[in-house]
Formats: structure tokens, sequence, C-alpha cells
């Protein structure tokens, strides 16, 4: 009789600064054999992989990008204390080959705290076209481990690496990294940072003095007085207006399989002898508004967030918080906002998840309470459907339409980020004030993204999302809704009750009833809010297509709405609460649920302030 | 007369004199930057609205805040000519050194 041991599993660190491509070898090293999720008691990321190679399985532990395990934000305290724990065998250091000696800090702490360590160079082929070049047999000598080049983005060289990798772990005894730095001392910090110079010196070449001119023609281009803003609206009016002309078909094509699967299912219960109750919950409330949400949310966000993506990976994204900061600075708050601002279009919760490249506390508060004021992928569908009314422009979404809609859809996020820098320092005027923290904002070079990979990934990433999004909030939401329409109290349905009850305030506001009900049971999802002023407008209980804009405008028209009530719905949406799950990740990240309630009164009140003022005026003009 | 980073120009080179308040975390972050004593830095241009200036430092570029830069004394202030080519002719004391490069070996 055998006994089967399972060997166990080989832990790998990965350790690096920021913007070495220490997450392009993860993902080449673990393919899809990995998952991302939070490291217990803090809100820094992290990503688990493994691989098997050569019959033994080896684990990947893809820590936090930082500049030295001297903690100074939370990423950095993750990466000291796990060297720390003893529960990696072997830590992998990934060095950019363009910036070796600023990378060497770090790797020269690690090495301070074990040499169970191997050295990744990569980024050996962009190194290579600017004229850079590294003895990697001289760096093994000068360091005392394995060093091995790469180019991950190619692929090249992460089967040598795995060798080496594996050939450390054979011939390691047992045991595994402990060890820590010591309190932080002048002479050594000096210390390393002169070995550092001396190592680069010996090791490293360049060719071309002006290995970086393409790099500084780019950012004059980018960041100039005269072209630096210009640029940057036009792109983000391009990544815009490809998302919403993208859209619409796919967004057409789900709908109408949806709608034929629906009416099979419906037949299928018919058959079955379904009562007409569980006929109406679970098709007409569940399945419509699941449905609902994925033919709206899918296709803008397989468009936006691979572009996005992009965009990052390209590393122009630092370059717009070099832009912005001095917006931020009168705020109070930090450029980087700026670039979560820039997640928000796609989604509030990832802008609220990616709060976590601000540093400071306060700052990051900031930033995750005002990032619902920018539109999301979720909004963007109905707020052009909106300005379009508003032009009367009764057409089905034809080229000229679109780009007059897109512009003033472009002056409507003007006017929200502009509202979310007020909303800023409002905050840190008042109950989040402090000085505004220091701020260090690496540009790393240029790089050309993997245009294919991103895509893949992304995709699949978004359709995960949308499709557990669809399962977790909506189905249950839209029964919820269902039961509010058509459960009778004294005559009339619940919804009814609802709606009346809060017109006259509504009506204050330059909505009504309808209006606002809908803003509160569309919590779970914005996309739901104008299915369901329809449907009630229309005293069905059901939700119907918004398919044909003429109906739509003329539904609105018969239930009293003049161009004041479009313009203010238009504003509300664009400040009312955040969605229900970016509520949760505010929750999670903040880890109270007074943050929650503060992010939810401040859009809502600048947006009742705003809609208040508009009414007045608008019915004054009228 | 004290010349600060916050003063160079876009374009003008320095050498790092000292820095200020080394203890608080923004001092150790500039550290592990690499804005030390004896380091060399080039003022590369300031945002189109005026704050903050991105500096190269040791082969990276990092942008730093007015006030941040305001913490590091600079001297030997010069300006870099336009033509890179002619950057190297006095370059002892810089990192870039215009020699042949080994191609290096990917094994």
């Amino acid at each position: 009789m055998g006994i089967e041991v399972k060997a166990v599993p080989k832990i790998i660190a990965f350790v690096g600064n920021p913007n070495v491509g220490k997450s392009t070898i993860f993902n080449g090293l673990t393919g899809l054999r990995q998952h991302t999720g939070n490291w217990p008691g803090k809100t820094v990321s992290n990503a688990q992989g493994s691989c098997l190679y050569n019959g033994k399985e080896f684990e990947f532990i893809d820590l936090p990008g930082c500049y030295s395990l001297y903690p100074h934000s939370a990423e950095e305290e993750v990466t000291g204390e796990f060297l720390k724990s003893g529960k990696a065998d072997l830590v992998m250091v990934v060095c950019d080959a363009g910036c070796l000696e600023r990378n060497l800090n770090l790797l020269l702490q690690v090495l301070e705290i074990t040499d169970r360590a191997v050295v990744c160079v990569n980024l050996m082929d962009e190194a290579e076209k600017k004229g850079i070049s590294v003895d990697l047999n001289k760096l093994s000598a000068e360091l005392g481990v394995p060093v091995v080049g790469t180019s991950a983005s190619r692929g090249i060289g992460l089967d040598r690496l795995l060798k080496v990798l594996d050939e450390m772990t054979e011939n390691m005894e047992g045991g595994s990294i402990k060890g820590s730095l010591g309190p932080p001392s002048e002479e050594r910090i000096r210390g390393r940072i002169d070995r550092a110079e001396e190592i680069s010196r010996k090791v490293v070449r360049f060719s071309r003095p002006d290995y970086d001119r393409r790099d500084r023609k780019l950012d004059r281009i980018f960041t100039s007085k005269l072209t630096g803003f210009p640029i940057m609206f036009l792109l983000l009016a391009l990544i815009f207006w490809i998302t919403i002309q993208g859209a619409n078909v796919p967004s057409q094509f789900l709908s109408e399989k949806f709608h034929s699967l629906e009416i099979v299912l419906n037949r299928i219960l018919i058959e079955k002898g379904a009562p007409v109750w569980l006929q109406g919950a679970l098709i007409d409330g569940i399945y419509r508004v699941a449905t609902w949400v994925i033919a709206v949310m899918l296709p803008p966000m397989a468009i936006f967030f691979p572009l996005f993506t992009l965009l990052e990976d390209f590393g122009y994204l630092p370059r717009i918080a070099f832009n912005l900061d001095r917006c931020f600075q009168r705020c109070r708050a930090c450029g980087k906002q700026a670039l979560t601002t820039c997640m928000g279009f796609g989604c509030n919760a990832v802008g609220v998840t990616g709060c976590r490249i601000i540093d400071s506390p306060r700052e990051r508060l900031i930033a995750m309470l005002t990032n619902s004021f920018i539109p999301c992928n979720g909004r963007f569908p109905a707020l052009i459907a909106l300005l379009l009314l508003l032009f009367a422009v009764r057409s089905e979404g034809g080229g000229a339409a679109s780009i007059a809609a897109v512009f003033a859809l472009c002056g409507l996020i003007a006017l929200s980020v502009l509202m979310s820098l007020l909303a800023s320092r409002f905050l840190s005027e008042t109950i989040l004030k402090g000085e505004p923290s220091s701020f260090a904002l690496e540009l790393p070079p240029y790089r050309k993204p993997q245009i294919g990979k991103v895509i893949v990934r992304s995709l699949l990433d978004r359709t995960l999302f949308v499709l557990g999004r669809a399962v977790v909030v909506a189905a249950p939401a839209g029964l919820l809704i269902w039961i509010f329409a058509n459960v009778p109290v004294g005559g009339v349905s619940l919804l009814t009750v609802f709606t009346e009850f809060l017109d006259p305030f509504a009506r204050i506001i330059g909505l009504d009833g309808v209006i606002l009900g809908a803003f509160i049971l569309g919590l779970p999802a914005n996309e739901i809010v104008l299915p369901i002023i329809m449907m009630t407008y229309l005293a069905q209980g059901t939700l119907i297509e918004a398919g044909d804009l003429q109906a739509m405008g003329m539904i609105f028209e018969a239930n009293g709405w003049t161009w004041v009530t479009v313009l203010c719905t238009m504003v509300f949406y664009l400040m009312h609460w955040p969605c229900a799950t970016t509520l949760l990740t505010i929750r999670r990240e903040s880890g109270s649920w007074r943050w929650v309630g503060v992010s939810i009164l401040i859009p809502a009140m600048f947006g009742m302030g705003l809609c208040f003022l508009i009414n007045l005026i608008g019915t004054a003009v009228m | 007369m004290e010349y600060y980073l916050c003063d160079l120009k876009s374009g003008q080179r320095a050498r790092i004199a000292g820095v200020c308040r080394q203890d608080d975390p923004m001092g150790r972050r500039l550290q592990d930057l690499g804005f030390v004593e004896g380091t060399e830095v080039c003022c590369l241009q300031e945002s189109p609205l005026g704050d903050p200036t991105a500096f190269r430092v040791r082969g990276t570029v990092i942008a730093l805040r007015g006030n941040d830069a305001a913490r590091i004394r600079v001297e030997s202030v010069c300006q870099t000519q336009e033509r890179e080519e002619k950057v190297c002719k006095n370059e002892e004391e810089s990192c870039l050194k215009p020699q042949e490069g080994t191609l290096w070996e990917l094994r």
C-alpha cells in the first residue's frame, strides 16, 4: 500500500517597485490559476496563484509594489510583515532594467533580511530599445544571488526563471524567510544608496545619453501648457464616444435575445401550471430586471474597461494626475484622486476600491466619499436618452445626434467633476479637516500595452462582475419592486402609495414623486431608474423596454414633464446617492457605517440643492 | 544665496546639498526615491497649472509639489544644453556614460 504524500508547495513572494512589470510576470507564470483578494485586516489587495513545474507545485504571492521595506504606507507594511512572518520560502525581487539603480534600494534591503532570493531583471527589451544594457552575470556576482533577465510581456525568459526558482528551492535547506530590517539609521540608508550607485555603475551601460528622449517628447506633448489639457479632454471624449457608440448594437442584441428567452420561459411556466403570481414574480420581477441590467451594463463596461486599462498600461494616467494635481491641492485633496475619478467613470465601486493608491487616510476618505459624483457606465445610457429628449431630437441614435449628445455629455461630466471638487473642498473644510499631505508621483516610462492580453483579461473580468451583480443585486431588487408594484393596499399598489407620499417634496426640487421614488428604488443599480419611471407612469405592474425614444418622450410629456423636469432629472442622476454595490464597497474600504452615511448625504445634499435652484430659476423663466 | 529644488527652472540641473526634516514620512519617502546629498537632479518640466514639477533623479522621473521641493537644498546649478549629444562632455560625476553597450544575453 502506498501512502501518497502530497508535497508542500513552495511559497515564493514577489517583491518589487511599482511599475516594473511584476504583475505581468505573475500573470505569465500563473495564467488563470490565480485569484485576487485582500490581506486580512488590511484593505490592500493581494494576488495568489500557482504553477506546476518539473512535477513540483509553486505558489506565488504577488505583494504590492513598494519603494522600501520601511513602512510608509499600508502596502509597504504588508510587504515587510509578510517577509517577517516566515510564510515565504523564497523571495523574488523584480527590477526594471531601465531604472536599475532605484530598484536596487529595495533589493539591497531584501538581501539584508535574507539570502533566499532570486532577482528578476524585467523589461530587458524596453531597455535595449533605449540603448541600456545590464550585465546580468556581473550583477549576480555583486549581489551573490542568481539573476535572470526577462521580457515578461513577450514571454521571454519565464522558462529560465522557473528553472532557476526550481533549482534554488531544491538546493535550499529547510526553513523560511523570517528577518526584518533594523530601525532606520542614517548610515545604513546612506550605505545602501551608495552601494546601489556603485553596483549600477559597474553593471549598467548607457550607450545613449538621451535614452529617454522619446518619453520626454511625449511628456512635453501630454503635459505642456498648450496641449496638455486639450489632449486630455479629447482622449476622454474619444473613450466615451467609442463606449457609447460601440455599446448600442450589442445592447440591442442582448435585449432581443433575452426577450425571446423570456417568451420561452413564460410558456414553460404556463405549461407547468404555475400560478400567475409566481409567473409575475419570477419573470416580470426577477428575470426582467436582471436581464435589463446585463443588457444595459455589460456592453459599455466591456468596452470602457479595456480601453481604460490600455491607457493605464501605456502609462498615461500618472500624467493626468500630474496635470490636475493643483486643482486637487486647492481642495486639500490628493492629486491621485484624479485617477480614482477616472476609474469612477467605469464603475463607482471600482473607483472607490482604487482609492487605495492614496496614502493618507484623510485624503483617501475624501476621494471615496466624492467618487459617486462621477457618472458611471450604468448612468450613461439614461443620461444620453434624457439629453436627446432635451434637444428634442427624435432620432434612433443616428451619428450626428450622437455627436451632439456626446458633447453635451462631456459638459455634464465636466459639471460632475467640478461638483466632486467642490464636495472635496467642503469635506476638507468641515468633517475631514487636515493639511494636504505630501505627494511624490512617479512618471514611469511609456510602454506599449499588450493589446490582445488586456482585452481578453478585461472582458473576462468585467463579464463576471456584471453577471455577479445581476444575480446578487438586481435579481432580488427586481423581486422587491415587483411586489411593491403589484401588492394592493387599499385599492392601489404600494408603489403608488409610495410615490404619492414623495410627491410634495419632489416637486420642490423640480421632480415628481414617481421620479424620486424611482431613484430610491434604483438604489441597487442605477440603470433601472428610467425603466421604473416608465413602468409607474404606464401604471403597469411590469418593467418595460424603453426601446423607442419617441414613445418615451410622449409618455413623459403626458405626465407633465417640462424641460426643467428633464434638466433636474439629469442633474439628480449625477448627484444622488451611491448605488448599493458602491455603498457596500465604501463600508468595506472605510470600515464603518458612519462614512457610508456621509457618502449618501453629501451627493444627495448637493443634488437636491442644485435641483432646487434650477427649478426656482426655471419656473420663474418659463 | 541658497537655492532650493523648487527654484530650478525647466532644463536646469543641480546637485543636492541637503534635505531638511529627513525624519518625517515624506523625508523618508524622498530618501527612498534617491533624493540624498550628492545626487544629481535635473528639472524636466512643470505641470500646465504650475505645480507639481517633474524631476529626473537616478534614472527615474518623480513629480514633487512646490512645498516638498522646497525642503531640498541644491548647489552647482547649471543649464543643460538643448541637444542631448552635448550633455555628456564633462560628465565625470553623472551616472550617464556614453560607452559601447554590451548586449545582454538571455540565456
